[in-house]
């Protein structure tokens, strides 16, 4: 089957935002396993796509931020996570773009800058 | 030596853009790493030729971008990097630290130093590929480029902003050629010298590392390293510095051009940098084409040499002079990539393996060698003796091919066989000893005004080699006038008759 074919089989996967069990269980009764394969690999990126990951330092004021997120992504999936070698700051990860703005980056950037 | 204030400054600014200025990274993952090629998900905002960064530090370029996949080079070893592997987006095209620090020393096509010496200081980033300078910018080619060699000087001369291909088989002498032109630029150091002094870049691609240290080995006891900076890329580098290097010569030329600077540059060689590129284009799964080359290998020089220029005095009056090289199998330049580099030069030296084999080196074929816009660059007196010289030799070649059909020569035919092979011999010149333009002058007009026809021909080396002795001692006078550069004009033919006559006095 031809890649993008597969493509457009894992697009329509979705029902509304979530993936669809039964329709998933239709197609892949009808791939072969190369095919398979690549599917399960678009669903992936799918996946990827619509989940943003929000990476805090501590979880002081959580909900706020959660809610501020819902209204800038309100068709993504949140993760929300804590890690602390942030040391103040926020990082989000929307499948391939990254923004920080954290002490640990600002330190580092500094660090390679006068390396330079 | 770090300075201290400018740490603190560093520090102070990025303190205040930090609340402002979020880091935004492009970033993507290693799907597959197939010699040296690596393809990777995500990155939907690099762009072509951009220069990535992996997890480990390994830097690689943007080669392909595809619907779901950015296809990377890497520009080191690559056994490192796993699937999975992060890679980010610098949002930097592939670029150079050039500087003047670069002169005397050996770099690789990333600018990072490969001669043991200290780092490179920070200088300006030129980017490995730019768009060459316009028509308005540019000027014709009217200023010499003198490579110290006769046969070239006088018959196929350079001028500088010109691209002249060395094409020939291996080991007939081409690197030879380049690497004497390299020595002879010396000449303009000096103070009292009459043309602007030049840079020189020699570009190794996919070489020997034993041949390049010893093409280092020569620049160094010539003492033309100092104006020199050698690029390596040798056939042990990954396929991806072999394309990428004379890229980043040119760059490096850029720099000095962009001073004002004439510049020469020598791409040693061009088939070799053509192979790197099939190689990237075959893993790559571009289309092949003929001899398995990809559609754009006439583009990939084209655009390269283009970037040799002669800018006007609006501009800078810089220039860049380039001497890529072409490495033919059994003599035949009609094969795809000596074609192709053939139509994109203003000219070739082309060299042949019968005449190196019958001893006459540089072994440079007259018939099929050229230099289509050198001829406005040369100097007076070269062109006064020269014009004689190209036409004693195309007689010669012409009466050579019938005089073996008969047996018989009258007088006149056998005088000028007699001359044509004593022109040749004068032409022969020994590896790495290139001459100043009034030696050259002052042999070619010898042999072309006869003072050689009772030389026998064995002895013609040993008469060149004394008689420029003995005028440069006897007569300095005449030697500057040389120098000068002027048409040779009947004062100047007398003073040679006569330093010509007082030295075959002489020679016993």
């Amino acid at each position: 089957m031809k890649k993008n074919v597969i493509k457009k089989l894992a697009e329509v996967s979705y029902t509304k935002n979530g993936l669809d069990r039964d329709k998933i269980a239709k197609i892949t009764k009808k791939l072969k396993r190369e095919d398979l394969r690549v599917y399960i690999k678009d669903l992936k990126t799918l996946e990827a796509k619509k989940t943003v990951t929000v990476t805090l330092p501590n979880d002081a004021g959580i909900n706020e931020i959660r809610a501020q997120f819902i209204k800038l992504y309100p068709e993504k999936r949140l993760i929300f996570s804590i890690d602390p070698s942030l040391l103040t700051g926020i990082k989000v990860i929307d499948y391939d773009n990254e923004y920080e703005l954290s002490l640990r980056g600002f330190l580092e950037s500094s660090i390679r800058q006068t390396n330079d | 030596m770090i300075n201290e204030d400018n740490i603190i400054k560093n520090l102070e600014k990025n303190l205040d853009e930090w609340a402002s200025d979020p880091k935004l990274q492009n970033v993507g993952y290693v799907e597959k790493n197939t010699d040296g090629v690596i393809t990777v998900s995500g990155l939907s905002k690099a762009q072509m030729g951009e220069r990535v960064e992996f997890d480990n530090g390994i830097n690689g370029v943007v080669l392909n971008l595809d619907e779901d996949y950015v296809s990377i080079i890497l520009l080191a070893d690559g056994t490192g990097i796993r699937e999975g592997d992060k890679v980010k987006t610098t949002g930097e095209m592939l670029s150079i630290n050039a500087s003047d620090d670069l002169l005397g020393r050996v770099v690789n096509p990333l600018g990072e130093p490969l001669d043991g010496k200290p780092a490179i200081k920070k200088g300006k980033l030129m980017p490995l590929e730019h768009i060459a300078p316009g028509v308005v910018e540019r000027e014709p080619v009217n200023t010499p480029l003198k490579t110290g060699i006769k046969a070239i000087d006088a018959m196929f001369p350079i001028g500088r902003g010109q691209r002249q291909l060395i094409i020939g088989d291996r080991g007939l002498g081409k690197t030879a050629i380049a690497v004497d032109t390299i020595i002879n630029q010396k000449e303009f150091r000096k103070k009292d010298a009459k043309l602007r002094p030049v840079v020189c870049i020699y570009v190794a691609i996919g070489q020997k590392r034993s041949t390049i240290a010893q093409i280092l080995g020569k620049l160094q006891d010539s003492e033309a390293l100092d104006y020199s900076i050698v690029v390596s890329a040798s056939a042990s580098d990954p396929a991806a510095q072999q394309y990428l290097a004379p890229y980043a010569g040119a760059a490096i030329s850029e720099y000095f051009l962009e001073k004002g600077q004439d510049v020469l540059i020598v791409y040693d060689d061009l088939t070799k940098h053509a192979w790197a590129y099939r190689q990237i284009s075959l893993v790559l799964k571009r289309p092949a084409g003929r001899e398995a080359y990809p559609g754009d290998v006439f583009y990939l020089h084209s655009r390269l040499l283009e970037r040799a220029v002669r800018l006007n005095e609006k501009n800078g009056g810089g220039s860049v002079t380039a001497l890529p090289v072409i490495e033919t199998q059994a003599n035949d330049i009609s094969a795809y990539i000596p074609t192709n580099v053939i139509s994109i030069t203003d000219g070739q030296i082309f060299l042949q393996s019968d005449l190196f084999n019958s001893g006459f080196r540089p072994a440079i074929n007259v018939g099929t060698s050229v230099s289509r816009v050198g001829g406005a660059a040369q100097t007076g007196a070269m062109k006064s003796v020269a014009g004689k010289m190209k036409l004693e030799l195309a007689q010669f070649a012409e009466l050579a091919a019938f005089s073996q059909f008969g047996s018989e020569l009258d007088a006149a035919t056998a005088q000028a066989l007699e001359r044509g092979k004593r022109t040749q011999e004068i032409l022969k010149q020994g590896q790495y000893q290139p001459l100043p333009e009034s030696l050259e002058v002052l042999s070619i007009w010898a042999v072309t005004n006869g003072y050689l026809d009772d030389v026998a021909l064995l002895e013609v080396g040993r008469f060149e080699r004394d008689m420029h002795a003995f005028v440069k001692r006897t007569y300095p006078k005449l030697i500057d006038k040389l120098t000068s550069g002027d048409k040779v004009n009947e004062d100047t033919a007398k003073e040679l008759e006569n330093a010509v006559r007082d030295f075959k006095k002489l020679f016993k």
